[in-house]
């Protein structure tokens, strides 16, 4: 079948000073299938933008072919374009006092008259892209009224109501809260299993996009672009060079970044459980490194820390032991600990160097 | 994770709206009040219009008035008064009120600024340019004494034309420059340069003038519809009728436009282009009405505002019709109650300006207060 | 060179008529020193002082003060009671019994000035001195006479040394009645030199005996009048600022608001007010009650017309008619030749806008359309519509009888309807008569107006 998106050898970049070409992107090949939903990642200033609006039409290429359901997006008029793939992007504009619904109307554009009435098909279309997107109670809500989620639903309502093959999104988790970011991204899971339709999504949101795209579209290596699984690119290693930077490294277990460890103390978790994970984390935000369950061969832990019912218990390793009611009170504990042990050098008192007991 | 159903920050939805559900549905344009709006502005205007025939500096017993309309024989000079000074003003007011009202609101979507103002882009200083040169163009010697001819021959078509080209050429190197840039903030920063620039120009000329043209200068400047006579009309009525009915192409695209230049583009709107029919439609409106009636001030940028208040839309397929109406109901009200302190007449753009611009603040108060922007 | 305390008779060395020659030094009087004339700019600069001098604002202010005015300080003030060697007019001893002018004039019709005789001086009060301005009072002084020691108001007012003897008159009105004195040749500057049109006056300018000073637009040139040393600046009304520009380099200045008159012989007696600055008295007495004679003898006239046709004056711009007001001067002229100004009864002494439906209403019906195009604009009545086809519906326009006062105007387009025709109202006023009442002169020969013919 033929996908919907095929992108071919195109180098894509932007006029510099003078009449000068900077190229960001150059001999990307990728495509994207039916129902598949690829998020476009990679370091800032890589050219994700630059690509995600060249194939928008909104920015020359300049070599290369964009094939959209086959034909060459350049054979395309601009309705016809407009018809096959449609674009969230992250513009603001002054809504004045359009309602959300006719935002959304306003993507039936290319399929209505010159006049822009709509008919029954362009009504139908929109009351789908309301209900799929969830935001059919909103329609006679005024626009720039809603909040910062409901605005971006309403945007991907109107892009639906185009009723494109290729969905492109710019940003489009930017200026939501955690939750409204899941809820955006599932919803785009879901846009693309019910409809078919093709997203390509572009997002310096790394844990997001691992978790919810079917491909990767990776930049930021070079001027190339490397696709595939996210889990095949991580075991490969393509996504370790494009975002290690000093002190940030990807944790390839959980797909998260996570500061390098440094030189602190080692501190030691025993137990299992949500309790057992959250004294990790904090001891790992007061500078500890606290390693997983395989963790062999390093230097002796400075602390323990064990889960007892309602408490914690931390046990240097000189034997002291406290319990603490609340994390709280077990990392002050335990970094006075390792203060103490800075002040007094790590052999024992009086060897530490230049610094007096 | 927020309900969906759920309106938002605030807890009722925006007066006027639609709720879901209802026969209308989301993308109708007209929401339940349009219709009855609309009946009530036209009604507005056919009251003005009668107002601006039977009304003037001269009482004309209404019957008298009816029966010069009608083509009876009436003394003079009321057959003279109602037929070649109320009925050009009249029409000329309407025509003129509409075409500025619908070009300010073409300018304020396509510039995305609620300042904009049809002359904007250096239509008005053009129309001045055009009209002070055709002056000089008659000859240096008694030149001076030929320019208070020319600004105020209604019937030469010449000087109607020198504004219309004026104003033309202006907005056409505004065009021109226009090419290159491709943001239309800087295109309006052009434009307001522009007009700087033909503004200096003209002062230079009225500075080498003689203070009687001055004051006949300062006069086309306060903005008249009287001064039009049907000869004037002859090319007044086509012109503006054309520029009329060329926005019916137009709400479409100044919808897609109301989402920003980029969205418009994905939505397969050919943006440059509209920019350049946007333009030109409005050079067209406001170069004629200039040309003939003199920088008329204030409904362009008035009556977009009025009407979107009015009709609680930002829909151009309402809101085109409705400047239209609501202009040449406003203009021609401004020139009817210009006359009515007595005997002597106050300048259009001073009787504009006060009455509108109260209504304006009024409005974008009241609508600041409910926390939208406008 | 010892000098009067007004005349900036301090640039002797400058050569009359060029101002503006590049180079030439001259030694000022006090100073010594050499100054400069730029010829760029027209400004007396201080060749040492030259970077100072720009933060100066006026030079030739500079030059004036740096001349004897140390006694001075402000316009009015009394100068140095010194009289300067012997001028012609001047009295060279002094007697304070004498009556130094034994020709009073008596004011007939002006409303707008009077005169107080002294022996030595004479009080002269001008009642706007700018349209709704306050009033002026000059002190004339005989030159020659010491400078009088007056109280009060007049000790502040400004002082002239009569008779004067280099004029610099910014309105082209002043120019026939200065002639009529034969004072023509103590005129050394006039505002517009182009629109002039008493004719003596003209040979004098072109012979460049006679500098302009004033640009097309109005606007007075300060250095050009400084540069023609005038001991007399008679203000034409519309010079704005100037003025106490003009005042600060000690320049005499006077208003004239002869056209502030709303009565043709009132504007015309300000011939005597001209005369008062030349000593000629006599000479105006004698030629304005010609004047008067003759306009009330054309006024009885038209008394005995058998009707008073309707008459309408004035035009549209854009809808708007600068209609006169019933106690304006044309309609005064209108009254006084027999005719019914269709406004007579409103009561207006200026002219105000008002609709042209008003001035159609009753103006449509009139016989007679005067003073309409005040320039050549229109050349027949087909003019006359081709520029507004309203005007078709007047009665004057269907009948041919559309009058204006444009018969005498020059190639730059100087009317002298505004000239000599304000010093001869009969003159006018016969022509008026003519238009109304032409059975009264039959063979009248029209000075100033002229009929639109029809094609």
């Amino acid at each position: 079948m033929t996908p919907p998106l095929r992108i071919s050898d195109l180098t894509v970049g932007y006029a510099g000073r003078r009449g000068r070409r900077a190229v960001v992107l150059q001999h990307v090949t990728a495509d994207l299938a039916v129902g598949e939903l690829a998020c476009l990642v990679g370091p800032n200033g890589a050219g994700k933008s630059t690509l995600l609006r060249s194939l928008a039409g909104l920015q020359p290429y300049f070599a290369g072919e964009v094939l959209l359901r086959g034909t060459d997006a350049r054979a395309l008029g601009r309705a016809a374009l407009a018809r096959t793939l449609a674009a969230v992007l992250t513009d603001r504009f002054d809504a004045g006092r359009l309602r959300a619904g006719e935002v959304v109307a306003l993507g039936r554009h290319p399929h209505n008259g010159w006049s822009g009435r709509l008919d029954a098909a362009d009504r139908h279309a929109i009351d789908r892209a309301l209900r799929m997107v969830g935001v059919d109670g909103l329609a006679g809500a005024a626009f720039a009224r809603l909040s910062d989620g409901q605005r971006q639903r309403v945007l991907v309502a109107r892009a639906l109501a185009q009723e494109p093959a290729v969905l492109l999104l710019d940003e489009p988790t930017a200026f939501l809260d955690p939750p409204g970011r899941i809820a955006l991204m599932a919803l785009l899971r879901r846009i693309c299993a019910e409809r078919g339709t093709a997203a390509l999504v572009c997002t310096h949101d790394l844990e997001l996009a691992t978790r919810y795209a079917d491909r990767l579209w990776v930049t930021g290596a070079g001027r190339g672009l490397v696709t595939g699984a996210p889990e095949d690119l991580a075991a490969g290693g393509a996504l370790t060079a494009p975002f290690e930077r000093a002190g940030v490294r990807l944790d390839l277990r959980s797909l998260t970044f996570v500061p390098a460890e440094g030189n602190g103390p080692t501190a030691r978790v025993l137990g299992r459980g949500v309790r057992a994970d959250l004294a990790g984390h904090a001891l790992r935000r007061a500078g500890f490194r606290v390693p997983d369950g395989t963790g062999h061969g390093r230097a002796a832990p400075l602390v323990s820390v064990d889960v007892d019912g309602q408490e914690w218990v931390s046990t240097t390793a000189c034997g002291r032991t406290a319990r603490h009611r609340c994390l709280e009170d077990l990392v002050r504990h335990v970094r006075g600990i390792r203060d103490e042990l800075d002040r007094t050098g790590p052999s024992g008192p009086g060897t530490t160097e230049g610094e007096r007991p | 994770m927020r309900s969906p159903a759920g309106p938002g920050r605030t807890q009722q939805p925006a007066p006027g709206a639609a709720p879901s559900g209802t026969p209308e549905g989301p993308g109708r344009a007209a929401g339940p009040g349009t219709a009855p709006r609309f009946a009530l502005a036209l009604a507005a205007l056919g009251a003005v219009v009668v107002a601006g025939i039977a009304l003037g500096a001269v009482r004309i017993p209404l019957d008298v008035v009816w029966r010069a309309l009608v083509g009876q024989e009436v003394p003079p000079p009321y057959d003279v008064i109602v037929h070649d000074v109320r009925l050009p003003r009249t029409i000329t007011a309407t025509l003129v009120g509409a075409g500025l009202g619908i070009a300010g609101l073409q300018m304020q979507t396509l510039f995305r600024n609620p300042l904009a103002d049809p002359f904007v882009l250096g239509v008005s200083s053009g129309a001045s340019l055009g009209v002070a040169l055709v002056v000089l163009a008659v000859g240096t010697s008694g030149w001076t004494a030929s320019f208070g001819a020319g600004l105020g021959v209604g019937g030469d078509v010449g000087i109607a034309v020198a504004a219309a080209t004026g104003a033309g050429a202006v907005m056409g190197l505004v065009l021109l420059v226009g090419r290159f840039v491709t943001s239309s903030t800087t295109l309006l920063l052009l434009g307001v340069m522009f007009s700087y620039l033909v503004s200096a120009l003209v002062t230079v000329l009225l500075a080498g003038a003689t203070p009687e043209l001055v004051h006949q200068y300062v006069q086309w400047n306060f903005g008249s519809y009287r001064g039009v006579t049907w000869d004037d009309l002859q090319v007044l009525v086509p012109v503006l009728a054309c520029g009329l009915l060329a926005c019916l192409l137009l709400p479409k695209r100044l919808n897609a436009l109301l989402l920003g230049e980029r969205y418009a583009t994905t939505l397969g709107v050919d943006v440059p282009l509209t920019r350049i029919m946007i333009i030109t439609v409005t050079a067209v409106l406001a170069g004629t009405a200039t040309a003939f009636c003199g920088p008329v001030q204030f409904l362009g940028i008035a009556v977009p505002h009025l009407c979107r208040a009015l009709f609680s839309s930002s829909d151009h397929r309402i809101l085109l019709p409705a400047c239209a109406v609501v202009g040449a109901a406003l203009a021609l009200g401004a020139d009817v109650l210009a006359q009515l302190p007595g005997d002597e007449v106050l300048p259009l753009n001073a009787v504009n300006a006060a009455i509108g611009a109260p209504v304006v603040i009024w409005v974008l108060v009241r609508r600041s207060r409910s926390g939208a922007t406008a | 060179m010892p000098l009067t305390g007004m005349s900036p008779v301090a640039f002797p060395g400058i050569h009359q008529s060029d101002p503006r020659q590049e180079g030439e030094a001259v030694r000022t009087i006090l100073t010594g020193r050499p100054l400069l004339v730029d010829s760029h700019e027209g400004w007396l600069m201080d060749r040492r002082s030259r970077p100072r001098c720009t933060t100066l604002f006026l030079a030739p202010a500079l030059a004036a003060l740096a001349a004897p005015s140390l006694a001075g300080c402000g316009d009015g003030s009394p100068g140095p009671s010194v009289s300067s060697a012997p001028r012609t007019g001047c009295v060279t001893d002094f007697d304070e019994n004498t009556d130094y002018f034994p020709d009073k004039t008596r004011i007939r019709d002006a409303k707008g000035f009077s005169v107080e005789y002294h022996r030595s001086y004479k009080v002269v009060t001008v009642k706007e001195s700018t349209q709704a301005g306050p009033a002026e009072t000059y002190v004339l002084v005989q030159c020659g006479a010491p400078d009088p020691r007056l109280t009060g108001d007049l000790a502040a007012a400004r002082r002239i040394s009569v008779p004067v003897t280099r004029i610099a008159s910014s309105s082209t009105t002043q120019l026939p009645g200065l002639d009529l004195l034969g004072a023509l040749d103590t005129v050394v500057a006039v505002g517009s030199p182009d629109l002039v049109n008493t004719t003596k006056a003209a040979d004098l300018i072109r012979s460049g005996k006679i500098s302009g000073f004033s640009n097309d637009s109005g606007e007075v040139n300060v250095e050009k009048v400084a540069a023609a040393r005038p001991d007399l600046y008679m203000a034409g009304g519309m010079d704005g600022d100037v003025l106490s520009k003009l005042v600060e380099l000690k320049i005499p200045v006077v208003a004239d608001s002869a056209w502030l008159e709303q009565s043709p012989l009132g504007r015309a007696e300000w011939l005597k007010y001209e005369a008062l600055f030349l000593n000629a008295e006599k000479k105006a007495e004698q030629e304005y009650s010609t004047i008067s004679d003759n306009y009330h003898r054309t006024q009885g006239l038209a008394r005995g017309a058998k009707n008073r046709p309707a008459v309408l004056t004035g035009k549209q711009h854009d809808g708007t008619w600068q209609r006169a007001g019933g106690r304006s001067y044309v309609a005064a002229y209108i009254a006084d030749a027999g005719g019914d100004y269709v406004f007579a009864d409103t009561t207006g002494t200026g002219t105000s806008p008002v609709d042209v439906e008003t001035v159609l209403a009753r103006g449509a019906k009139a016989p007679f359309w005067l003073n309409a195009e005040m320039t050549r604009g229109w050349r027949s009545t087909a003019d006359v519509v081709k520029e507004d086809s309203r005007y078709a519906s007047l009665r004057a326009v269907k009948e041919d009888s559309v009058w204006s006062p444009v018969r005498r105007i020059n190639d730059a387009g100087g009317n002298d309807y505004w000239e000599s025709g304000v010093l001869h109202p009969d003159v006018v006023l016969e022509d008026l008569v003519a238009i109304l009442h032409p059975e009264l002169l039959p063979d009248h020969e029209f000075v100033y107006y002229i009929r639109l013919g029809s094609r």
